[in-house]
């Protein structure tokens, strides 16, 4: 079993237990998500508990990839269970992060956990190697996540201190680095649906609420420190495999090497421009790239400063439009001074004024700190800004807060709301309990959806910045599932062709050739160009419902399950290579099979994709899911999407009489009879019920899950 | 030719925000978070949307509104060529970045040297 330490540990947290489950019983489901899918379906036989119930399973799985040299697949850790967040039911979901957890589970010999029952008082558990135990953590309640970690690195040892020996009992071994800590803040250990699981500075599981879930479990933390490796079956075939995979798609960097065409840096994909993953700009002093276990891309920043350490995407972005707000009156302050000075150059003053985004920094910080999913701050707070200045939120408002949402972006702001979401306190209760939730109590939840001004675009829960109106498959995949699925696998056909519009160049590749590029990839599905066409003619048709099982399998397997991280993978247009021809489908499989010695064709992941797939949607059906439900928020339905003038640009590839190019997309909206149109030919394509979503017993033995189609029939819930 | 020196009743609408209702739209792009909405409520933070590569403004819209709701029409005048003028939007954003600077900076002047 190369690639695997052979071993999933159970934690029965009701009764302090641990037992040991062999990975081979779970083997056919590769790892990751697939595995944790099957494993819960296993140990939860009530799937319509609650988030909080005892009974609930959160999972946190590797795969055979992770902790080995594969450049962007040696990270990622897939957490699942019922999560807390969705709205107005909990879903069985999903989650994951990247940094060193992962590899360090590994290297303590264990492919994964599960965790399940409720302590009676707070505990942690320590792994070292095979020895594993619960401790108190009455002394680390009440802590944030980054003081937490500190406590424990400081209890268990490690780097920093003198060689940490491993009892003979946990196999041995000595080593200097700290252990690697997965934990809860103040927001989670109070049961807040936006709490999420943190892991070094800014490594973070937020989708979901499983903080909130470790919370009713009153599991604080994870601590992992291990001595061992990952058996790979071929080590030169996997190092050449990483120097092909450098020497043919990676950007070449080199002196004297051709950069991409300016317009063109895009870090999507394999062969991206090496570029930190964060919104705000260089900070004054230094800073440099940090990465996740053995990735090639190093998409974070650690600071001289110390400050905003990790933190990338949402984390970087949700305060950051309000600090520059309030940078005006800086900037306005700045003018006059150089007026009175005759000697401050206005460039290097914007300049560094748009570099201090201090409040940005500090407030990425504290959302790390207590814990709190970013996403929900990132769409939650133009929401509320919005509501303060229709008068509607504030002291004395309909929506009675002592929060001055005027101060929207300052430093100290960001302390008094972050903490008080963290501690429940007055508002922040509400918004504890989510958006969707905070909307009901306050009676806007119906207003709001519709007209947009609160974006919850499916399940309760905050789309990302790639709109379902335009961005077909991402809307359609995350009515499908459970949540914004943040799957970035497109988004090259959005990126290349937008930033040259922008910079006033003919777009690379043309729209037919990037069609052509990417199609021919699709498998099992390759060769059909109409699958990507985006425009009014295919939004709801059956080429579309292709390209979401397309996407909705290789999620499933190669990324979920297999950890290829999805800034990375998969990589359909590379502007490295002259043909623009990415390394998907060949370089997966050749990866896999350097490490794990099994041949897996890119076809046979993408079938355990679909079990994997069709596996979650039993789950869903059992908990009460009906096709009817899954429904986006009224606002897709009726809003045009993005009314920023003119300038408005989402431009994807589609037909237009008959030939290719890149449409713009803003200013349309779904309409409704047309996506319950394309809801029944999805299903059918994927051998559902069309008249309830539900899995046939045809589907689920195809899957060869016959066991969870008489499970659906005793439960009177088998797709006809 | 460069612009008048603003009266002191102009300079001072320039160097202030707008009612939040009266904000410009606009957004900047990533690819980590696709887009993210930000509306610039006075013509500082357009100049700080305009300077920030991922930010997105549109210079038509922007003349309007300096003439809507700032009452600044030479400054207007001066959008509008640079909107209606050759060159990509990049490039546009990039020379009325130039516009706003030397025109807040004429405003700051004045506001100045009454407080001097």
């Amino acid at each position: 079993m190369h690639g695997y330490a052979g071993q999933i540990l159970h934690v029965d947290l009701s009764r302090g237990a641990f037992r040991r489950i062999p990975t081979a019983r779970y083997l056919h489901w590769v790892g990751g998500h697939a595995m944790g899918t099957a494993l819960f379906w296993d140990l939860v036989p009530d799937k319509t508990i609650s988030a909080f119930h005892p009974s609930n399973l959160v999972t946190l799985m590797t795969s055979p990839l992770t902790g080995t040299l594969v450049p962007g697949a040696a990270a990622r850790c897939e957490v699942q269970g019922i999560g807390a967040q969705s709205a107005p039911r909990e879903w069985f979901t999903r989650s994951n992060l990247g940094g060193r957890f992962g590899a360090m589970l590994k290297y303590a010999g264990w492919d994964g956990l599960a965790v399940q029952g409720a302590a009676r008082r707070p505990c942690w558990l320590d792994i070292r190697n095979g020895q594993v135990a619960l401790r108190t953590a009455e002394g680390l309640w009440g802590l944030d996540a980054w003081e937490t970690q500190r406590r424990i690195w400081d209890e268990v040892g490690g780097q920093g201190k003198a060689w940490l020996e491993l009892a003979a009992g946990a196999g041995g071994g000595r080593s200097r680095q700290q252990p690697a800590v997965l934990c809860i803040g103040e927001t989670g250990e109070r049961l807040a649906r936006v709490a999420a699981l943190i892991h070094d500075a800014g490594n973070a599981a937020g989708q979901g609420g499983f903080g909130a879930v470790w919370g009713s479990k009153k599991l604080k933390a994870v601590s992992v420190i291990g001595t061992g490796s990952v058996s790979v079956a071929d080590p030169a075939a996997l190092l050449e495999t990483q120097a092909w995979a450098q020497r043919e798609y990676a950007q070449d960097i080199r002196e004297g090497a051709s950069p991409p065409p300016r317009g063109m840096e895009v870090p999507i994909g394999f062969g991206g421009s090496p570029k930190p993953g964060v919104l705000w700009r260089p900070r004054d002093g230094g800073s440099r790239p940090t990465a996740c276990v053995a990735c090639h891309a190093g998409c974070r920043k650690h600071h001289e400063s110390g400050v905003g350490n990790d933190s990338t995407c949402m984390e970087s972005a949700f305060w950051s439009p309000f600090d520059l707000q309030r940078h005006s009156s800086a900037l306005v302050n700045a003018l006059v001074r150089r007026v009175a000075r005759k000697n401050e150059p206005l460039a290097a003053g914007l300049h560094l004024l748009l570099g201090r985004q201090q409040a940005s920094y500090r407030a990425a910080d504290l959302c790390q700190r207590h814990g709190i999913n970013a996403a929900v701050l990132f769409r939650g707070l133009p929401w509320l800004q919005a509501l303060h200045e229709q008068g509607l939120l504030g002291p004395g408002r309909a929506i009675a807060t002592e929060l001055d949402f005027g101060r929207l972006g300052e430093e100290e702001f960001a302390e008094r709301l972050l903490g008080a979401i963290a501690r429940r306190e007055g508002l922040g209760d509400d918004l504890a309990e989510g958006l969707y939730r905070a909307a009901q109590r306050w009676g806007r939840l119906e207003e709001d959806l519709e007209s947009g001004l609160l974006p919850l675009a499916h399940w309760g829960v905050p789309e990302h910045g790639y709109d379902p109106r335009a961005e077909l498959e991402w809307g359609y995949g995350s009515l499908l599932g459970t949540r914004d699925i943040n799957e970035h696998d497109f988004n090259a056909l959005f990126w290349h062709p937008s930033l040259a519009s922008w910079a006033g160049r003919e777009p690379q590749p043309p729209a037919e050739e990037a069609v052509r590029i990417v199609c021919e990839k699709l498998i099992p599905f390759q060769g059909e160009p109409e699958m990507l066409d985006f425009g009014p003619d295919n939004m709801y048709g059956k080429p579309m419902a292709r390209l979401v099982a397309w996407h909705r399998r290789y999620s499933r397997s190669w990324k979920q399950s297999m950890g290829f991280c999805d800034w990375s993978f998969p990589d359909f247009l590379n502007p490295s290579r002259a043909d623009w021809s990415g390394m998907t489908p060949h370089g997966e499989p050749r990866f896999f099979k350097a490490v794990t010695g099994r041949e897996l064709s890119f076809a046979a992941a993408m079938e355990i994709g679909r079990r994997g797939w069709t596996l979650d949607n039993a789950i869903w059906t059992l908990q009460g899911r009906h096709r009817d439900q899954a429904r986006f928020a009224p606002y897709i339905y009726r809003e045009p999407y993005a009314s920023f003038g003119p300038i408005s640009m989402y431009v994807m590839p589609g037909r237009r009489e008959g030939r290719w190019e890149y449409l713009n997309l803003c200013g349309r909206h779904l309409d409704e009879e047309g996506v319950e149109t394309w809801k029944s030919r999805y299903y059918a394509l994927e051998g559902w019920d069309p008249a309830t979503g539900w899995p046939t017993r045809q589907a689920l033995e195809s899957c060869e899950l016959p066991a969870v189609a008489d499970a659906l029939e005793a439960q009177g819930r088998l797709g006809a | 030719m460069a612009l008048r020196a603003p009266a002191p009743h102009l300079a001072a609408r320039l160097l202030a925000p707008v009612d939040p209702g009266r904000r410009l739209p606009g957004y900047r792009l990533h690819p980590r978070i696709g887009v993210q909405r930000l509306d610039p409520g006075s013509l500082a933070e357009a100049l700080l949307l305009l300077s920030d590569p991922l930010g997105r403004l549109d210079t038509g819209l922007l003349a309007a509104w300096v003439l809507d709701e700032l009452e600044d029409g030479e400054l207007a005048e001066r959008i509008a060529a640079v909107h209606e003028g050759p060159g990509s939007p990049a490039a546009r954003c990039a020379a009325v970045a130039q516009l706003l600077e030397a025109r807040l900076l004429a405003a700051a002047a004045v506001i100045g040297g009454s407080r001097s």
